[in-house]
């Protein structure tokens, strides 16, 4: 039976290819004529393998039929839907005190002060930013919380840890994560896979153990990807999920870079520039993300940004340095209206036109 | 007059990033060139500025016009010589190098005038002289950016083709940059500015053109963009008159709609 | 019903509640509804179903909603939908759908018309277009119920609830009270309204036409029926997705009267987004489209292979002439095939059709329709052609989107179909105007009785609207909308939309609008298709920018005069086009020119465009 139908199935093959081959040639089947039935049948012999591989090709091999109505892990899941992402990462309304405290910290290269004695803390939910002219030590104060530089002088203090001369991982492990003024992800991997990969930054098994217990390992990875999805939900990239990052614009390949952040499920997020060489819509829809994130994940926020309406809008503190130093910290309005920082950073220019606008 | 005709741009033969744009920058006039990123801004720049080859890109249709020549089949070394010239964005200046010999790098196609122009550029810039023999990276963002102006200025361009100047800058340096370049289009210099920052853009521009996906899809003069409603609302984040607060961004956006 | 069942009988009639209920107490764990949240295809079970309508139900009646209450939802496609229909109906009360474009002005016309004590919202963006209306404008509004917490979650208007909210209302008042639903349904009659739909007319505001359990019931028969729609008859192992706004009869239809009545499977995607990808992950076995989709599946594919490497193209340009031939043969045949057609197909199939319906989820799909507004039959005939078996069919809101079908097998192209088993379809003596008299059949408009006479006549006939032809004795070709017959001033009767439709088959026009109601002679508006025409000027060297610039063009101005000119050339005198004006921006439904379905809305247009259209007439 089976030899029937091979046989049949090579004979039909054969005349396709023939066909197909005959209609490359005479430019289209039925518009010419002209062509020898005896081409046809003689072609057909020749080509029938050929036909018949290439059937197997682009025929219905190459297009499996998609995995389809997937069960979830088995087990039925009920509505309403859920879409608050701190359903899916943790939720911290318990820290009352500052989550990190940075105490007079002075770091210097070959003599040059970078960071000139600078203090402040940040609690939950709080947005707190840095703003001062092109490096005034921003990104240095970042380097220096998250581990990259090690400050000669002063504390810091993250969730009752002294960070200063620990490990970048290790503080990353503690819950401080940080999105860069370039965009940070593997251009040739997925969305899915660059946020997936953020959460193996913060796997909760050793290799060992993953040998031993594989089913913890696997429960662990469908947690890592339910995280994920909760990301990918709560930063609306669901049509994004399998593009590849180097195909996407710019505006969503920051917006992916911070949920690799928050993959990290972090206690303390530091964003630099996170709207540099953006539009306003893109700005806007950072600036939701954001306020997002401190509504409903009640974390704490550095932000460094030269958009200044971005920083006064959504800043609760705001801190002005000035070649390391500080020069003033306070509300956003006092900081606008700070001679010094108006000197120094915002220009006569900047202050005037902002007051006339909230006037 | 250097002008855009129908510009179709393919990269690596799949990609179409711009999908038929015409514009016009006629002598001495400051033109905005807005739009989101991705929208084919940096595109349009550099296939006038010829550098689209390093990208592996194509210009598939339609022509740029010098008054009048076309200039889109010629390297970009001609185009800097026939007085068209580009500030690269991301400031990319050689950072080993001196202030003095980056800007000696930009007269290479004009060496005759070297010093008139160094002479010019330092007037504009009286930074960049204080720091001539300083090692060009160690420079700030602002002078680093300041310098890729200043570079590109050397070979005395007729048209001068700027790539968000103000990108990652301070507020007060962004006030300086938008100063400069109005000063230069005082000198007779015409500009095509690209920019995210509209308000500074139209603010100084005599004409501005909003892209969208490889499409021009509003050209009209500066003043009457900064009257228009929908580019209050999308690029200038106005409402009415008040300024639309980051805080109170809504969760969906209102359809644009671009009429013209 | 019998009294084995598990429940109390039911008392009264078949409501797609009472449908539900039992198909809750039958298949308790079948699939009936799937959605894509966070990745993943959840499976609601007709329990779950029933369940969440039931609650739904509980917290109406808890909140005091009692029958014949007006109940709205202005939302995208979701579960949460078919609970407030499906649950509304539970509670005796009447659903009401909004188009998520409504804006906000048409957002108060509907609530305020239809007095809704509850609406639905589903985000922000719907719930602002609410809030801006002040309070005492809509009197009857209680309750705004969000289904998406956030940025709505910080407003203090009073009104406001939570789904999660109101449905943990309806638990409660499920365990104080807990057969007050089921009593509530017992009491149902065929009489009872369902639902309100607002038909966006073309002409003046929306009207809301009064769909009653009766006429629910009676498409649902009609749609699972052996001589429906489908052979073998629709089933629960039948897949849909449900994409189109469902608040319009046609998805209403399919989502949910087609889904309890017959039990298939419903899926809502993760977002209009992704509507490919879920179509993809789905391959639904019934497919619903209206034309402008097909068109645009159609125009996907050929961009795609278009893209596709050599090989791939040369094997595309052969069979897709093989699908030509295919759907041709089918064209003649009346949708049957012939031996030759059969094997065609199915090796086009192997080759070719398998891997382009599947990219578009359309490898499955065993019965489609179009249907809500005209479709060229060249479009029908190419996907007829790669085996997808789609039919144009005919209905409207009032008469419950029940007319006429193309069935399988009794193919016409060109026409809308014949009627359906146990229907009347006629065309009205001297004016050949379509009416229908069936169980469809509804019973007026909301609050306008004059409009309810005009169109319900004394006999019980529904007067569509739309002038028709018989073709062949059975099927019915339709002409155009009465009121859109131009007379001219020379008294000749002109159908508008003939002229229009054959303006539109040049792929350069989007839009076309034939004037000339009591004028001596023809004129035009159209409007170019952007896309299409930018393209063309570039291969002319044509400098342009934006859509006004473009039109603006002689040299389009009379690229147009030769489309122009062709369809001149296919009519009569009296039905020559002499000038005609090019639309200088594009129509749009947020601008009023165009309703919630995209269909021109001429008195805006008379209004917008009233000089452009008087200096033809000078």
């Amino acid at each position: 039976m089976a030899l029937v139908s091979g046989i049949v199935w090579l004979g039909i093959a054969a005349a396709v290819a023939a066909w197909a081959i005959l209609a490359r040639t005479t430019g289209a089947i039925g518009e010419r004529k002209g062509y020898h039935p005896r081409a046809f049948l003689v072609l057909g012999l020749l080509t029938g393998p050929v036909g018949l591989i290439a059937a197997i090709l682009i025929g219905p091999a190459a297009h499996p039929v998609p995995v389809r109505g997937a069960r979830a892990h088995g087990e039925l899941l009920r509505l309403p839907r859920a879409k608050l992402l701190h359903e899916v990462l943790p939720r911290h309304d318990d820290v009352s005190g500052p989550i990190v405290e940075i105490d007079d910290i002075h770091l210097s290269f070959a003599g040059v002060k970078a960071i000139d004695g600078v203090t402040f803390s940040v609690r939950n939910s709080e947005i707190f930013a840095v703003i001062g002219p092109n490096g005034a030590g921003k990104t240095s104060i970042f380097n220096c919380i998250s581990g990259v530089y090690h400050p000669q002088q002063g504390a810091i203090r993250f969730m009752g840890h002294d960070l200063i001369g620990m490990r970048p991982d290790r503080i990353a492990d503690l819950g401080v994560a940080r999105t860069f003024q370039n965009i940070e992800l593997f251009p040739q991997m997925t969305v899915l896979d660059n946020l997936m990969l953020g959460r193996h930054q913060h796997v909760r098994y050793g290799t060992f153990s993953a040998m031993l217990r594989a089913g913890r390992a696997s429960r662990e990875e469908a947690r890592n990807r339910a995280v994920v999805e909760g990301i990918i939900e709560f930063l609306e990239i669901q049509k994004f999920r399998k593009s590849y990052v180097a195909m996407l614009p710019y505006g969503i390949q920051k917006r992916i870079e911070l949920g690799r952040a928050l993959a990290m499920e972090p206690r303390l997020l530091l964003l630099d520039e996170p709207v540099a060489g953006m539009n306003l819509e893109e700005t806007e829809d950072m600036a939701r993300f954001i306020t997002d994130i401190k509504r409903e994940l009640q974390i704490g926020i550095v932000l460094v940004e030269h958009d200044m309406r971005m920083v006064m809008d959504l800043a609760d503190h705001v801190l002005a340095l000035d070649f390391g130093k500080p020069i003033a910290l306070g509300l956003p309005a006092e900081i606008q209206s700070n001679p010094d920082v108006v000197r120094a950073y915002l220009g006569e220019e900047h202050a005037i036109a902002d007051e006339g606008a909230t006037a | 007059m250097l002008e855009v005709r129908n510009l179709e741009v393919v990269y690596s033969d799949v990609i179409l990033v711009l999908r038929g744009i015409s514009l016009s920058i006629p002598d001495g006039s400051i033109v905005a060139l807005l739009g989101a990123n991705g929208a084919g801004k940096t595109t349009t720049l550099r296939a006038v500025s010829g550098l689209l080859d390093v990208h592996n890109g194509n210009v598939t249709k339609g022509e740029i016009l010098l008054d009048g020549e076309p200039i889109h089949r010629k390297s970009a070394a001609k185009i800097v010589r026939l007085g068209v010239s580009q500030a690269l964005e991301g400031r990319r200046i050689l950072a080993e190098m001196s202030v003095e010999e980056n800007l000696r790098l930009g007269a290479h196609t004009n060496h005759r005038s070297m010093d008139a122009n160094m002479e010019r550029v330092y007037h504009l810039f009286p930074l960049l002289r204080d720091r001539a023999k300083s090692t060009a990276g160690y420079l700030s963002g602002g002078e680093q950016q300041m310098l890729a102006i200043g570079r590109a200025l050397m070979s005395a361009p007729r048209y001068l083709l700027l790539d968000e100047p103000s990108l990652g800058l301070a507020p007060l340096l962004v006030q300086q940059i938008r100063d400069i370049i109005v000063e230069i289009n005082r000198q007779g210099t015409g500009v095509l500015l690209v920019e995210q920052n509209a308000m500074m853009a139209l603010s100084i521009a005599d004409h501005g053109f909003i892209m969208e996906i490889g499409k021009i899809v509003m050209d009209k003069p500066a003043g009457e963009l900064l009257d228009d409603e929908d580019v209050r609302e999308f690029y200038l984040g106005l409402s009415g008159d008040e300024v639309q607060s980051f805080a109170q961004v809504k969760h969906y956006r209102r359809k644009k709609r671009w009429l013209s | 019903m019998t009294t084995t069942l598990p429940r109390p009988a039911l008392v009264g009639v078949e409501t797609p509640a009472s449908l539900l209920r039992d198909l809750a107490a039958t298949r308790p764990r079948d699939v009936a509804l799937r959605v894509k949240n966070r990745g993943i295809w959840r499976e609601i079970s007709w329990a779950g179903y029933w369940d969440n309508v039931e609650i739904f139900a509980h917290a109406l009646i808890a909140s005091g909603i009692v029958t014949g209450d007006r109940i709205a939802i202005h939302s995208e496609n979701r579960p949460e939908w078919v609970y407030t229909d499906v649950g509304s109906i539970a509670a005796r009360a009447v659903c009401i759908g909004l188009y998520p474009t409504n804006p906000s002005v048409e957002v108060e016309y509907l609530l305020f018309d239809s007095g809704a004590r509850i609406l639905v919202v589903e985000d922000q963006e719907q719930a602002d277009k609410v809030l801006e209306i002040p309070a005492d404008r809509l009197p009857a509004l209680e309750t705004i119920v969000y289904l998406e917490h956030r940025g709505v979650g910080v407003y203090d208007d009073p009104r406001l609830i939570s789904w999660d909210e109101l449905m943990q209302r309806g638990r409660d008042h499920r365990a104080a009270a807990g057969d007050a639903v089921e009593r509530r349904m017992a009491e149902a009659t065929s009489d009872d309204l369902a639902y309100l739909v607002y038909t966006s007319g073309t002409t003046g505001p929306p009207k809301g036409s009064m769909l009653t359990v009766r006429n629910l019931d009676f498409a649902g028969k009609v749609l699972r029926s052996d001589d429906g729609i489908v052979s073998p008859p629709p089933g629960p192992q039948d897949l849909l997705v449900s994409y189109l706004p469902l608040c319009h009869i046609y998805e209403k239809l399919f989502s949910v009267v087609f889904s309890i009545w017959v039990g298939a499977q419903i899926h809502f995607g993760e977002s209009i987004d992704t509507l490919v990808a879920d179509m993809r992950d789905v391959s639904p076995t019934v497919v619903q489209g209206v034309p402008r989709i097909w068109e645009r599946i159609h125009a996907a594919i050929l961009v795609r292979l278009g893209s596709a490497s050599r090989i791939k193209k040369a094997n595309a340009v052969v069979w897709l002439r093989a699908a030509k031939r295919i759907g041709a043969t089918l064209a003649a045949n009346h949708g049957k095939h012939t031996p030759l057609s059969r094997v065609l197909l199915w090796l086009g199939d192997i080759f070719l059709f398998r891997s382009l319906k599947e990219r578009v989820g359309l490898r499955r799909c065993r019965y489609a329709v179009t249907a809500a507004a005209p479709i060229a039959p060249e479009i029908l005939q190419w996907f007829m052609g790669i085996g997808v078996p789609i039919h144009e069919a005919y209905g409207m809101t009032e008469n419950a989107g029940i007319a006429t079908r193309n069935a399988p097998g009794r193919i016409t192209l060109g026409t809308v179909g014949e009627a359906y088993p146990g229907t009347e379809v006629v065309l009205a003596e001297g004016t050949n105007e379509i009416i229908t008299r069936h169980g469809g059949n509804f019973v007026g408009y909301w609050g306008q009785p004059e409009a309810t006479a005009a169109a319900l006549d004394a006999d019980g006939w529904l007067h569509t609207g739309d002038v028709g032809e018989w073709v062949d004795g059975t099927h019915i070709r339709i002409i155009d909308r009465i009121k859109d017959i131009i007379i001219t001033s020379g008294g000749k009767n002109i159908s508008p939309s003939e002229i229009e439709n054959s303006l539109k088959t040049s792929p350069l026009v989007k839009e076309a609008i034939v004037i000339g109601d009591g004028r001596k002679y023809l004129t035009a508006l159209i409007g170019i298709d952007f896309e299409i025409v930018s393209e063309w000027a570039q291969r002319k060297r044509l400098a342009h920018t934006t859509y006004r610039d473009l039109s603006e063009k002689p040299e389009v101005v009379a690229l147009i005069q030769k489309v122009v000119d062709d369809t001149n050339a296919k009519f009569s005198r009296v039905e020559q086009i002499k000038r005609f004006s090019l639309l200088t921006k594009e129509l749009d439904h947020e601008d009023g020119e165009l309703t919630a379905t995209q269909k021109v809305k001429r008195s805006i247009i008379d209004d917008k465009f009233g000089d452009l259209i008087e200096a033809m007439y000078t």
